[in-house]
């Protein structure tokens, strides 16, 4: 056999001696999250060409900060189906920062909603809606791949919090809570508590808030919001008077 | 033929491999590094209008992207070059009439060009760093600035150690320098797989068209793999995605640079498989195109 043959043969062996190795590899690298999540086939399909092209040719970070860039562009021109559209592709292309998520979600609940609450037409409430309906969507697809991310649950409690008409408490007072628990500051817990404490009939939220801020006031934490939102709670779960907090002295009673 | 001749020989490789850096420094490849700086700078600065941890990060993926896109040219283009230019100039033929065997000769232009490529992605990487650490200590002074005027002064420390972590998680860190080595090991794959092609390769062109052609498929080999081998796919469809994968490196296991852009921790034993499944993939091409180069007619 010529050398060439011996080439030919040993490519082939190579190419079958890796097959398992890249398995391993990518297995380890994909738990530790080193790697970007595989696109799906569905999602490729409506990544257009330059999502396909970067992520072929390896430059997904870069195609998405450009895509950021564009977004914002499109921002300034209140063009609002572009800037869904390329924020799409950019969370797509690098889904584990959630600064992407997070500011996709922003654009549509807070920027495009507000916008379209200005505008004249006879369905701004519809589209106003319609652009706080997508922006919890984002980040509630951005949660999938990363649960943990604080910054996704703060926002998304932010925007359960106010932006809804009528907003939802229950789902704010729960991200806030989850926010904290993965690494949020701790005013977070305490307006966990606020939202649970503005429940009109659901008893189990009331404790966990009220839990929270006995904690927060036996800490020494007595900050008006605390005092006001353990008395509502006080009085939904029907404390007992002795263990009530005080009320707070009139101000003209304070030094 | 001597001892001397057959036996394999670093100091041979090295002698090549130096003078392999030697030629393609001549040839102006690196005149990249110089449009590498302005363009790290620029970026530095180009988007005052974003957020302080947007600005860092915008920073991060246009070094890296601009990194990769020296990485990609020297591995394919620089490689692909190599041996036609030595035939067109003769130099092959006047080393090839020494004591030097084919082997070797193969490996020193490897190494040339992995030298080559490496000092630049070092020599980016250096750069890249000093800006970064330079842009974050600006972005840090204004983000402190604007955050106590906000407060009036009184800023909750709690409120500070949030927005600077988020700042901090964007700029310098050891990590960041991974991102380079991931890159080096995936042009380090390309650089092998073009000069494999290149010892069977009848034009330049050819090569560089060969190697782009596998560069593309090795990203999406995974994503193909995935697509022909659903349920519903045909006999020829599921035989196209194995030759895929027997012909093509897997160059997805050297995607690293997007976790280290967002500030994730790599740990030692991913760097480890990293350099494992890169070294794999250059000793088996190099092997095989050592094999072709030797029954090649000059």
């Amino acid at each position: 056999m010529k050398p060439r043959h011996w080439g030919l043969l040993l490519f082939l062996l190579v190419g079958i001696v890796k097959l398992p190795m890249e398995h391993r590899v990518y297995q380890h690298l994909s738990a530790e999250e080193v790697l970007p999540p595989r696109m799906e086939v569905g999602v490729m399909e409506n990544l257009g060409q330059m999502g396909l092209a970067a992520s072929l040719g390896g430059l997904r970070s870069m195609v998405a900060s450009g895509l950021y860039l564009s977004a914002a562009s499109a921002w300034d021109e209140k063009d609002w189906g572009s800037v869904d559209n390329r924020m799409s592709i950019a969370t797509r292309l690098d889904p584990r920062y959630d600064g992407y998520w997070d500011n996709a979600a922003n654009f549509m609940a807070y920027d495009a909603a507000s916008w379209a609450r200005e505008q004249p037409e006879f369905y701004t409430q519809q589209l106003y809606g319609h652009y706080v309906k997508r922006g919890i969507e984002v980040i509630q697809q951005g949660l999938t791949y990363l649960p943990k991310s604080y910054r996704l649950h703060q926002n998304l409690g932010e925007v359960f919090s106010a932006r809804p008409q009528p907003p939802d408490p229950k789902q704010a007072g729960e991200h806030f809570l989850l926010a904290f628990q993965n690494g949020a500051l701790p005013v977070y817990e305490r307006r966990a508590a606020y939202e649970f404490a503005k429940l009109a009939n659901d008893p189990a939220s009331w404790k966990k808030g009220y839990a929270i801020l006995q904690q927060n006031y036996a800490n020494g934490n007595k900050m008006p919001g605390v005092i006001s939102n353990l008395k509502t709670l006080e009085q939904k779960l029907n404390i007992p008077l002795a263990q009530r907090i005080p009320d707070p002295m009139p101000p003209q009673f304070r030094r | 033929m001597t001892d001397a001749y057959q036996r394999f020989s670093p100091a041979r490789i090295w002698t090549l491999a130096t003078s392999t850096v030697t030629q393609l420094v001549r040839m102006k490849i690196v005149a990249f590094l110089a449009v590498f700086c302005v363009i790290v700078v620029a970026a530095a600065f180009a988007f005052p209008g974003l957020d302080a941890e947007q600005q860092l990060k915008q920073l991060k993926s246009v070094s890296f992207g601009a990194q990769l896109v020296f990485a990609l040219i020297i591995a394919i283009v620089a490689t692909a070059l190599l041996l036609p230019k030595d035939v067109e100039d003769r130099t092959l033929y006047t080393i090839l009439a020494k004591p030097v065997p084919r082997v070797d000769y193969l490996l020193g232009k490897l190494l040339g060009v992995l030298m080559l490529m490496g000092a630049g992605l070092i020599i980016m990487q250096i750069v890249c760093s000093a800006v970064l650490w330079i842009r974050e200590g600006m972005v840090v002074n204004e983000t402190i600035a604007s955050i106590k005027e906000r407060y009036k002064g009184d800023v909750p420390p709690e409120a500070m150690a949030s927005v600077m972590t988020n700042i901090h998680a964007q700029g310098l860190a050891w990590s960041l320098h991974l991102g380079t080595l991931a890159i080096f090991l995936k042009g380090a794959v390309i650089a092998s797989l073009a000069l494999l092609i290149s010892t069977f390769a009848s034009s330049t062109l050819f090569t560089v068209i060969s190697a782009f052609c596998m560069t593309v498929l090795g990203h999406g080999e995974g994503l193909l793999r995935e697509y022909f081998m659903r349920g519903d796919a045909t006999i020829w469809q599921t035989a196209l995605s194995i030759a895929i994968a027997i012909i093509c490196p897997d160059l997805s296991l050297f995607e690293a640079v997007d976790a280290v852009v967002i500030g994730k921790a790599v740990s030692a034993t991913s760097v480890l498989y990293m350099i494992w499944a890169a070294g794999l993939y250059v000793v088996g091409y190099t092997a095989v195109a050592c094999f072709l180069f030797k029954d090649k007619e000059l």
